[in-house]
């Protein structure tokens, strides 16, 4: 492992923390930097926002410009988007490049790359008569994205999945997607994405982190030099928790192939570490892979899908199981469900099934440590939680999680929504 | 193992030792110092592309699809599923077919010894019933619709169809739905009997382990060769240019679906002649189409096409083909401009851009081979191809401008073009 510790958070500036891993062995390294603020009705300006920010920028006037800055860095990357974490809309900038030990003597890489992700957002192209952006970018991307929102049913297992989660947490900020409906971003004006972009720079809670080939210094005195003269943003809201009441269930029609079977629990996190591990084991052997119940049960004896799986969502506290299957096996998939975590629940995974499960997560989080991104992504959701846990030790306590630990958790999940994305009936 | 060599590649930093075991296998071991998961990858040159093939003195014709089909009947083992053999040391394992190939592959940052046994060990041995098959088949043509629902996914097909009149290609690795119907076991046991031979396979391993005891183990695991029936692949003749110049259909799609395509009249082959080729190709059509590329950008800022235009290059040793594609609510002007500009690239390209996308090429190939997985499926991939493990940083170094522009008049023929529409149903 790179690291046995969580890495210390720096506060570097007003609301601006940072994760740092140094680790020469990657042969690329990366900085994301994270502008958190709450999902709400100016997500779908902040979508337009990234869209029109890599459009170019004062310096580098056009994404011609950009892109060639970048080729000319030995194919480095800068990645700019938006997206639903929790109930919080995430802005992300992602700078990658290759580690210079492995470049050509003198090849300096970082050095031009950490002002161009400053550039993009400190400095964009201004449009002409003082407007804040040009207008026909402005346009163009708006115009772009009003198409691709008009397109998404065109992916179904897309489609499906924003769908159920519409239903399931309708009247949340969860159900609602980041970018809106083409109406709301066919209104967004050039006004509102100047406004988004001072507010998100002065009042988003920003996480930044690096990993790889970097140095630990240089990175913190340019987040700070950016961010200095902001003062504390606001707390992010609290995460909206609603105890269901009778399930629903909930059948939509679209053409195509297959039907995309969703089925959602509520299931909040639970506060001691130890019962966060048994939980996940939990969710694990029921259908977090290949050694999994539901696996087994649907795919491997019944044939009924080529994949089935459940999944934490953590930051809102969710455990939802997905499969694509014949829309007529739909009821005999749920009560699978139903009957697999009312037996986990009775009688506790077997040793067996424990073991698998305990492997496999140990295993990936031994494995954070072969990739850069993957362990960015495990640093952020880490700090995000609040629970800063080092690969290392969460290695040890899943290692004393027991069958009978894994059923009290299970009995978390709450039934919420199932949900059936069917293909129209001829 | 005979012909042991061991090489250190000083612009990835990686050593490698290939050796050749007495059946004929290949295998290539990349010791990694330091790193906590070693990943194994086995693969042989079968794909979803061979459905006809001489056995012996039988000529055997198998579904679209049974390549695909078999490698998921290996999963189930002999005596125990795969799955539950890797399970218990919490390996990660998958497979994969393409359309000339088949790759298992398994990581572990514990009892690595254990899991090489059992990939070489189901990857030599299955055992194949009515029963089994049948109960494989509901999963598979699940897998398929899945696949089938991607516009994407059809549109590519709809475009190899447009390009080849008789090539395998023309259908997906999968097959449809009709054909993972019409498989059969016996299609399965005369796929397997014609490729899956112990002297088939190209095995490449990385990891913090000891190249000599790696070998040794590896060795110790092939079966002997299995030299007859003899075996010959019936190649289907291809004429030298599409088989259309343009095929439409409808589709589950909001917009329109454009895809134009360019194919060589013939494959590069395999070995560096072939990898040089295919390097010449990709910075030929980064130079047209990568956002860096003004041509890309004129299009882009005349509204021919918005941000998910995407551009690739399909390669292996019998066909080769760049495309591009995206959606668009005016399908003729996309095609006619993208096409228009593609094969007038080649005299606005300058020098300077093919110094730039070739180094920005480098860098992203150099800073790919990160874990050991990745590692270790690059060199099964050169094996396949026939080329040395990390091949292609050299070549890449070594190619020369008038030679990418050469690709691109070679390429970018309007005779040797042809374009796919998926329009809205009903629209």
């Amino acid at each position: 492992m790179p690291r046995q510790t969580f890495p210390p958070v720096r506060r570097v500036a007003p609301g601006v923390d940072l994760l740092c891993v140094c680790e020469p062995r990657f042969k690329r390294a990366l900085l994301e930097i994270h502008v958190e603020v709450p999902l709400d009705g100016d997500s779908p300006a902040r979508t337009l926002l990234v869209s029109v920010l890599e459009q170019g920028s004062a310096g580098h006037p056009s994404r011609l410009a950009l892109a060639r800055a970048l080729q000319e860095a030995w194919g480095a990357d800068l990645d700019l988007w938006a997206d639903r974490n929790g109930e919080v809309h995430r802005l992300t900038t992602r700078v990658s490049w290759v580690g210079e030990s492995l470049l050509p003597a003198g090849a300096d890489v970082v050095s031009g790359l950490l002002p161009l992700a400053r550039e993009v957002w400190e400095a964009p192209r201004r449009g002409e008569d003082g407007r804040p952006f040009r207008a026909e970018v402005v346009e163009r991307e708006r115009e772009h994205l009003v198409k691709r929102i008009r397109s998404l049913r065109d992916d179904r297992a897309a489609w499906a999945e924003q769908r159920f989660l519409a239903h399931m947490c309708a009247d949340e900020p969860y159900g609602r997607p980041p970018w809106g409906d083409e109406a709301a971003m066919a209104a967004v004006t050039g006004d509102d994405l100047e406004r988004v972009r001072l507010a998100a720079l002065s009042g988003g809670r920003v996480l930044a982190v690096a990993v790889g080939p970097v140095e630990e210094e240089p990175i913190e005195e340019f987040l700070a030099e950016w961010f200095r003269d902001r003062a504390e943003p606001p707390p992010l809201p609290a995460v909206v928790q609603r105890r269901p009441g009778e399930r629903r269930e909930v059948r939509e029609e679209l053409p195509g192939e297959q039907a995309r079977f969703h089925y959602g629990f509520r299931c909040p996190l639970p506060e001691d570490e130890a019962g966060r591990e048994a939980l996940l084991l939990g969710v694990s052997v029921l259908g977090g892979g290949v050694h999994s119940r539901l696996f087994r049960k649907v795919r491997e004896e019944r044939s009924l899908a080529y994949g089935i799986s459940a999944r934490l969502r953590s930051r809102k506290g969710l455990l939802t199981v997905a499969a694509g299957i014949q829309a007529e096996h739909a009821d005999e998939v749920r009560d699978r469900v139903d009957a697999e975590l009312a037996d986990l629940r009775r009688a506790g995974p077997a040793q067996e099934e424990l073991d698998h499960a305990r492997r496999q997560l140990e295993q990936r989080l031994v494995a954070l440590s072969e990739s850069p991104g993957a362990l960015a992504a495990y640093l952020v959701r880490e700090e995000v939680l609040g629970l800063r846990r080092a690969p290392e030790d969460r290695r040890a306590a899943l290692r004393s999680v027991t069958p009978a630990a894994v059923a009290a958790e299970l009995e978390r999940p709450i039934p919420d929504t199932v949900y059936l994305l069917a293909p129209t009936q001829p | 193992m005979n012909s042991v060599e061991t090489i250190v590649h000083p612009q990835v930093r990686e050593e490698s030792t290939r050796a050749r075991a007495e059946n004929g296998a290949e295998v290539v071991v990349v010791r990694r110092p330091g790193f906590a998961v070693s990943a194994a990858h086995v693969g042989l040159r079968f794909g979803s592309n061979d459905l006809r093939f001489r056995l012996g003195d039988r000529i055997v014709e198998v579904p679209p699809g049974s390549a695909h089909y078999l490698e998921h009947k290996l999963f189930e083992g002999r005596d125990e599923k795969v799955f539950d053999r890797f399970a218990r040391i919490g390996a990660e394992f998958n497979g994969g077919t393409s359309f000339t190939t088949t790759t298992y592959y398994f990581t572990a940052s514990q009892a690595f010894d254990a899991g090489l046994d059992v990939l070489l060990d189901f990857v030599q041995d299955v055992l194949l019933t009515e029963e089994r098959v049948e109960k494989e088949r509901g999963i598979i043509e699940q897998e398929v619709r899945m696949y089938d629902d991607h516009p994407s996914f059809h549109g590519v097909f709809l475009l190899h169809r447009a390009l080849y009149h008789r090539h395998p290609i023309r259908h997906s690795p999968g097959g449809s739905v009709d054909d993972v119907r019409r498989i059969t076991v016996d299609h399965l046991r005369d796929c397997w009997q014609a490729f899956y031979r112990p002297e088939n396979l190209r095995i490449a391993i990385a990891g913090d382990l000891d190249p000599e005891a790696v070998l040794a183990r590896v060795e110790g695991m092939l079966r002997p060769a299995v030299l007859t029936p003899p075996v010959e692949r019936l190649v289907v003749e291809e004429p030298p240019t599409p088989a259309a110049s343009l095929l439409e259909e409808d589709f589950r799609v909001t917009r329109p679906h454009v895809y134009v395509g360019w194919r060589d009249p013939e494959g590069p082959g395999l070995g560096d002649s072939g990898l040089r080729r295919r390097l010449l190709g990709s910075l030929a059509l980064d130079l047209v189409f990568d956002l860096a590329s003004p041509i890309h950008e004129d299009l882009y800022q005349r509204g021919v096409v918005d941000d998910g235009f995407r551009a690739s290059l399909s390669v292996d040793a019998d066909w080769s083909y760049a495309a591009a594609g995206g959606e668009s609510d005016e399908p003729e002007r996309f095609l006619a401009e993208v096409a228009g500009a593609a094969e007038s690239a080649r005299d606005r390209v300058r020098e300077d851009d093919f110094e730039r996308v070739r180094r920005a090429a480098f860098g992203r190939l150099v800073s790919s081979l990160q874990s050991c997985s990745a590692v270790a499926g690059h060199a099964l991939h050169a094996m396949l191809q026939e080329v040395a493990p990390f091949a292609a940083l050299d070549l890449l170094a070594g190619l020369r401008f008038d030679e990418v522009r050469v690709r691109m008049d070679e390429l970018f023929r309007e005779e040797h073009r042809a374009a796919a529409v998926l329009r809205p149903e009903g629209g």
